[in-house]
């Protein structure tokens, strides 16, 4: 038998996941252009291509007839935002994707390290005993979320044959602590000033967001994403169980580390600089897995590019509500959570799930 | 080609088995033995560098496994476990592709080559027609008929099989097994199979090692170690070995003939 023709219906399935690749990716363009357009002000195209080219300082005639308030709300609020929502809903994702694929649990998320957790209670301690402003927030909320990742490993370290299991397990104590001393300072914080502002940092917002969030944010998460792409494949072999990965030839210990490592790195900035956004990093992999199929080389930098057209275009609906803005994870749970309920219920994925 | 000499091997520093010396010439079949928990798993997760053994040494193709990377290991014996569900849905193929990991750099994913290579193993192994399968959705035979042919990807001259054909039906059994004793003339592999089944032993190896509470009980031929008596001492008295038109078959002793 030839062994060519029987590949060719594969060649066939490339096709439509690379056309699946270039339809998402030319929505994100319109979901991007969408969200700098869309507002109480509006700015078309050939404002936006002005104010950028006046901002490289190579058209200085066309930026002196240019209202400023456009100039103000494209340049310092919305592309900002956009590019920080598209490249937190593209790192959460991707996260999810490849935390699903260690874990070989559908219900994964980047939540089960405890990153997330400790992140939020970061948030908490830089508010209620500093009064701190933005950036000493984002700093202590990520270091908190470092702090929870390197407390894992040397826990699993600690253990013998460090099974999954006991990572989710350390994940789920981890998550306990920090939500409970979360919970503490909630309870003693001052709940018209202070309480006020760690919920509303949780919630998820992106309303403060500078160009500062941007300059962590976008070389963070794609170096995160860089990594986790390229290394896709691989995931594939870890997905089959802890020994037939290694007699594979996989070096477990090492790429598992590698792979948590990235996942938290994204994890913890994104909660940092824009709060806990739920949900993102559960569904978008399975929405991803439905359309480009399971082969984790292709649905991590598919969850990516999903994720960030996602959380694009939710903020840029709550952004538009009539009676005002709302915070995101209000819309990504209630988005997601019905999503979750038909995913059980459909058959297919049952087995999957249940197993 | 392999070559086991006074491994002990345990969990927590407590051994589980002691003493075991053997060593396989090539193309041969070997059989592993034993009652539940005697120690046979945990002998094969050594000699994957699966488990590190607390004493003695574990050469494959005369080189000291210890000495080896999780890679190299994997480029020089090929571990076939038991076929369970895989945990997200996965094609034929991708999984048969699996087997190349230890023979691409690690930031590749297999190319066409590969893909030819892992159809011309699917072919090989009689499961092209599945190719394009969902893994999850075959019959237990054939997803150990693909994990075989996965293990062909890694391109060794050592196969180790893990209880292959406890969970199987009596038809897949004689398929899978006959597959194995197939490839190991064909391509001259060395094989190590665990079984629960004796008759499977009988027919398909041509050395044996019995374990028995962590030590070697016997070891040889199979024509020479596979006797009423050995049987016996492995498994109790319920085991008795006849002959038939169809050769040695061990049936249980208590049966009213």
């Amino acid at each position: 038998m030839n062994s060519n023709n029987l590949l060719q219906p594969d060649w066939e399935h490339k096709k439509h996941i690379k056309l699946v690749f270039i339809i998402t990716a030319i929505l994100l363009l319109i979901a991007f252009f969408l969200s700098m357009n869309l507002g109480k002000v509006k700015v078309n195209l050939f404002d936006m291509v002005n104010i950028l080219l006046s901002k490289f300082g190579l058209t200085d005639g066309f930026a002196q007839d240019l209202v400023l308030e456009k100039e103000t709300v494209f340049f310092n609020v919305r592309l900002p935002r956009s590019i920080v929502a598209s490249f937190v809903g593209a790192g959460l994702a991707a996260a999810g994707a490849v935390m699903q694929g260690l874990y070989r649990n559908p219900l994964a998320a980047p939540d089960v390290l405890g990153v997330s957790q400790a992140a939020n209670f970061g948030v908490g301690v830089a508010i209620f005993f500093f009064s701190a402003g933005t950036l000493f927030v984002q700093l202590t909320s990520f270091f908190f979320g470092i702090f929870a990742l390197v407390f894992t490993f040397l826990m699993v370290s600690r253990i013998q044959g460090s099974s999954i299991t006991n990572l989710v397990l350390i994940g789920v104590i981890i998550s306990a602590i920090f939500q409970a001393g979360l919970t503490l300072l909630l309870y003693l914080s001052d709940p018209y000033s202070e309480m006020l502002r760690i919920n509303y940092w949780l919630l998820g917002a992106f309303n403060t967001v500078t160009w500062s969030d941007v300059q962590i944010i976008v070389p963070v998460v794609l170096i995160g994403l860089v990594f986790l792409s390229v290394f896709g494949w691989r995931l594939n072999i870890l997905s089959q169980g802890d020994e037939e990965a290694q007699a594979l030839g996989i070096n477990l210990k090492l790429w598992r580390g590698l792979y948590i490592f990235f996942v938290a790195l994204v994890v913890s900035v994104a909660t940092a600089s824009v709060g806990n956004i739920s949900w993102v990093g559960l569904i978008i992999p399975h929405i991803a897995r439905y359309l480009v199929g399971s082969n984790q080389a292709r649905v991590i930098p598919y969850s990516a590019l999903l994720g960030a057209l996602f959380l694009l275009l939710i903020d840029t609906v709550i952004r538009n509500l009539p009676w005002g803005e709302i915070p995101i994870s209000i819309i990504t749970s209630f988005i997601a959570a019905p999503f979750l309920f038909a995913l059980i219920l459909s058959k297919k994925n049952r087995r999957s799930l249940f197993k | 080609m392999i070559d086991v000499r006074d491994v002990a091997a345990g969990y927590g520093g407590k051994p589980v088995l002691n003493n075991i010396t053997f060593s396989l010439p090539k193309g041969r079949i070997m059989g592993l033995l034993g009652r539940n928990g005697c120690g046979k798993t945990t002998l094969f997760r050594c000699m994957n560098g699966l488990l590190k053994p607390l004493g003695g040494s574990i050469r494959l193709q005369g080189r000291d496994i210890s000495q080896l990377s999780q890679r190299e290991i994997a480029r020089t014996a090929a571990l076939v476990p038991q076929a369970t569900a895989a945990a997200f849905a996965i094609t034929v193929k991708d999984m048969i592709l699996l087997g190349a990991s230890c023979r691409i750099k690690a930031w590749q994913s297999p190319g066409r080559m590969l893909e030819e290579e892992a159809a011309a193993h699917a072919a090989e192994i009689g499961v092209l027609p599945l190719i394009d399968k969902q893994f999850n959705e075959l019959s237990g035979g054939e997803q150990q008929l693909v994990l075989i042919a996965r293990a062909l990807m890694q391109n060794t001259e050592i196969l180790f099989l893990d209880e292959p054909t406890s969970h199987l039906d009596f038809t897949n059994r004689y398929m899978v097994m006959d597959m194995v004793g197939q490839l190991a003339q064909e391509k001259e592999m060395t094989v190590i199979i665990t079984a629960h089944d004796p008759n499977m032993v009988l027919e398909y190896c041509t050395d044996v090692l019995m374990i028995k509470e962590g030590a070697m009980l016997a070891l040889g031929p199979v024509a020479e170690i596979m006797t009423e008596a050995n049987l016996q001492a492995l498994y109790g008295e319920c085991i008795a070995l006849k002959e038939t038109d169809f050769g040695k078959v061990v049936v249980p002793a208590r049966r009213r003939s």
